[in-house]
């Protein structure tokens, strides 16, 4: 299943990928057709294989399939595809019959992959697994199942970057060339010159999908122009941003839309050698590019003389040794050099002096994603999606007490309202919104006022906070906003590479505010107590002096988590610093428990346990909580067998 | 001994005077053994003809390398934002009552270890463990007790 499958190589290559105008008989139409399994001679079962439904049991589904097919011995196919963006049911599986329309199940595990099968394979749908059905071709349609395009999930989306992800197998190239893939790449090698295709997409208004939304095009250019006898382009895609997986979506699910995207950039700037700088987290991402890489320069896509055209190009995987700091482009190029990844003060700028001292573009992974694209259909056509400054799509995926978790795609100027309860269906267990945070450690929180906001730079901005990579994470109102920017403040500490001191000591004396209200007074000490006041009058103070002075864009931006949150819940952080009270009870340092009578039965387990000697009582009858004594460890809570023990 | 000619192999594969590779065959080095040992440290800066502290340094700046070997038992508790929204901190401490639970004093060090790690990207199923490579998903009080009892900590005693 994993070889290179080279029984359309020839086919594509000559008939799709050097034809002259793109435009195809109906025998070439057809074998596209028959590529992708749009109209099925036996029935197919395709199983989505991602990091996510392989811990959701997606292996176990694979196995029973195959046992299935052996012991009916069964017409059966078994085939794989990537995900589809939609976690929260996986693992999905897609059973398509001869002439009919392919057909989605959702929780396809080990468990449910029986009932599903025998039911969908003598034509009765299983409605409970349910999800939905494609529209392909002229195959009939199912009755009372949805189309996928109406589920709220994909008809709020516009998918560009995310096209083929869930649809396609991301280990067959075959299948990618026949959705249209690589056509742009033989377009930009045979009819535009490097310059026209930088200018193209400076025409394009693409703006940079990693954080700091710099003019794609301006980049590509001034790299253009710098004249030297090794370029090289970096591919960004080292992802460490808790909590977002936009661009693992997208290597995983469809690596050869990122090769492609890659290749042009080189070809445009003229870089004879790429690099795809990876997080070591994402191992299914690797072995996929890994193996796209493979199947490319079989293709002739990749490696020597690409598409006749004269043009070179080596890519390379390296993968990320973890650190955040990565994400800024001068540290990047230090990880590559094999040194430590600390970013150096700009200009120059990577274009100039970047990787070994040479001309250098680096792109996000997003980013180059959007490339093919656009040479596809057009500058006019990209420019007529979004609103004007943030011209495209934006990829973003969602984490949090929202119903539906996963990755998608919107256009820029989608409102955050129409995301959060149309697209992402709301929150969870009839639960009330309380906040979003967008754009990672970088970015910053907003309140349920400022959900008519379209997502788009300046606006986001103005609200104080930002797009950043693109993870989103939203809050119910069971969740506390301090507890939430406190783990982010310890992130950024952590991460912060020691450099330069606004960083370094700011984000440590940041934490340690954070740390302090979310405590109750251990000791009677005054100057403690002095202290955590004159921290909390001087934080946003602190937080201005880092954003002016730090030398890179993390330093610079690890403050908003904390001055946005300021702004719109500064009841919050009063009602943590003067109550010391945490209303959520996340802050597992304000809480107190207290002890049911009725459930108590006088066990002294938790009596035994508390190592602050708080909890009182006598033998079998119920124990009592010194309040003041209790620091809130929620040990007694965890031992307790009879579950009498509950937050106050 | 057997790790140091492993060291010389994955060396061969990389030229000396090329610095820029270190970090791969850091890499490299803690995928076959495991973890960074001090002799491996030693072997490369060797091989570059670079002072050991200068590896060291690299070395400890990133994340991903650690320079103990795993326990038999090694517990990941994923800390990325989704988990940490669904309360993994609480799982760790739970997770952590459970082995001194177990301890009763003694040093279990070499039998079990915890680390929390950022995402792992199994947002959809947080709060996630990995233990041994073997995921475990939607951890709770209770399953974290199944994975305790089916695991063989008592025959390690001595």
């Amino acid at each position: 299943m994993n070889k290179a499958p080279i029984k359309y190589k020839k086919f594509l290559v000559e008939n799709v990928l050097f034809s002259q105008n793109h435009e195809f008989d109906n025998i070439t139409i057809n074998t596209l057709d028959r590529i992708l399994d749009k109209k099925a001679e036996v029935p197919i079962v395709f199983a989505c294989v991602s990091t996510n439904s392989i811990a959701g049991g997606i292996e176990g589904t694979i196995r029973f399939i195959e046992e299935y097919i052996q012991k009916n011995n069964s017409r059966l196919q078994l085939k794989i595809k990537g995900s589809l963006g939609w976690l929260d049911i996986e693992p999905l599986v897609y059973v398509q019959l001869p002439g009919k329309n392919r057909i989605v199940f959702k929780n396809a595990n080990e468990e449910n992959i029986q009932i599903i099968l025998d039911s969908i394979l003598n034509s009765v749908v299983p409605t409970e697994f349910t999800l939905g059905q494609f529209k392909l071709g002229d195959n009939e349609h199912w009755e009372n199942v949805p189309f996928m395009d109406e589920l709220d999930f994909f008809n709020a989306q516009k998918r560009i970057v995310y096209k083929n992800i869930g649809l396609i197998n991301p280990e067959c190239i075959d299948e990618y060339i026949a959705t249209g893939g690589y056509v742009s790449l033989a377009k930009a090698v045979s009819r535009y010159t490097p310059e026209e295709l930088c200018r193209f997409v400076e025409k394009s208004e693409l703006r940079g999908r990693g954080g700091g939304g710099y003019s794609t095009g301006k980049k590509w250019l001034s790299t253009f122009n710098e004249i030297s006898n090794q370029k090289f382009v970096i591919c960004n895609a080292d992802e460490s941003d808790p909590g977002a997986f936009m661009d693992r979506m997208l290597i995983e699910n469809d690596p050869h839309k990122l090769l492609e995207g890659i290749a042009i950039a080189a070809y445009a700037v003229g870089a004879t050698k790429a690099y795809i700088y990876i997080r070591n987290k994402y191992k299914l991402s690797i072995e996929r590019l890994e193996k796209a890489i493979d199947h490319a320069h079989e293709y002739g896509l990749l490696g020597h003389n690409i598409l006749d055209s004269g043009f070179n190009l080596d890519i390379q995987i390296r993968k990320g040794a973890g650190a955040y700091v990565c994400g800024e482009e001068s540290a990047l190029i230090k990880s590559l050099e094999g040194k430590r990844a600390m970013p150096q003060s700009k200009p120059p700028y990577p274009s100039k002096h970047g990787l070994h001292g040479k001309p250098t573009l680096i792109n996000n992974a997003e980013t180059l994603a959007n490339i093919p694209v656009i040479i596809e259909k057009g500058t006019d056509w990209f420019k007529d999606l979004g609103v004007a400054e943030a011209r495209g799509t934006k990829t973003f995926s969602a984490v949090g007490s929202c119903q539906n978790l996963g990755a998608f795609e919107v256009e820029l100027g989608t409102k955050l309202k129409d995301i959060v309860y149309h697209l992402l269906g709301g929150i969870k267990n009839d639960k009330q919104f309380k906040a979003i945070h967008l754009g990672g450690p970088s970015g910053g929180i907003v309140s349920k006022e400022n959900l008519d906001t379209p997502i788009e730079y300046s606006s986001l901005r103005e609200i104080g906070t930002d797009i950043g990579s693109g993870g989103m994470v939203i809050l119910d109102e069971n969740k506390c906003v301090i507890d939430f920017i406190k783990y982010y403040a310890n992130f950024l500490q952590n991460e912060s590479c020691g450099k330069c001191i606004p960083c370094r000591e700011g984000s440590r004396k940041i934490y340690d505010i954070f740390y302090h209200i979310t405590r109750k007074p251990m000791s009677v000490s005054k100057t403690i107590t002095l202290e955590r006041f004159k921290g909390v009058i001087e934080l946003e103070g602190l937080a201005q002096v880092m954003k002016d002075t730090s030398l890179c864009g993390l330093g610079q931006t690890a403050a908003m988590p904390v001055l946005s949150s300021l702004r719109w819940f500064r009841d919050e952080y009063e009602e943590h610093i003067f109550d010391r009270y945490c209303k959520a009870g996340e802050c597992k340092d304000l809480r107190t428990f207290i002890i049911d009578v009725e459930k108590c039965t006088g066990c002294t387990i938790c009596a035994k346990k508390c190592p602050e000697g708080a909890i009182i009582g006598t033998q079998r009858n119920p124990y009592f909580i010194v309040e003041n004594k209790c620091n809130g460890c929620g040990i007694c809570y965890q031992v307790c067998k009879f579950g009498a023990i509950s937050l106050k | 001994m057997a790790q140091l000619e492993e060291i010389t192999q994955i060396l061969s594969f990389y030229s000396k005077g090329d610095i820029s590779s270190l970090i791969q065959v850091l890499q490299d080095i803690q995928e076959t053994n495991g973890y960074l040992s001090e002799e491996s440290i030693l072997e490369v800066s060797n091989y570059y003809k670079i002072p050991s502290s200068r590896v060291y340094g690299i070395a400890t700046y990133y994340n991903q390398f650690r320079f103990k070997p795993k326990a038999k038992f090694h517990f990941e508790i994923c800390n990325g934002t989704g988990c940490y929204l669904e309360n993994s901190e609480l799982i760790g401490q739970y997770i952590e009552t459970k082995i001194s639970e177990y301890a009763k004093g003694r040093d279990l060090s070499k039998l079990v270890s915890i680390e929390k790690v950022p995402c792992m990207g199994t947002c959809a199923f947080s709060p996630v463990l990995l233990l041994n490579d073997e995921l475990h998903i939607h951890l709770t009080k209770h399953k974290i007790d199944e994975i305790f009892e089916n695991l063989d900590l008592k025959v390690q005693d001595e």
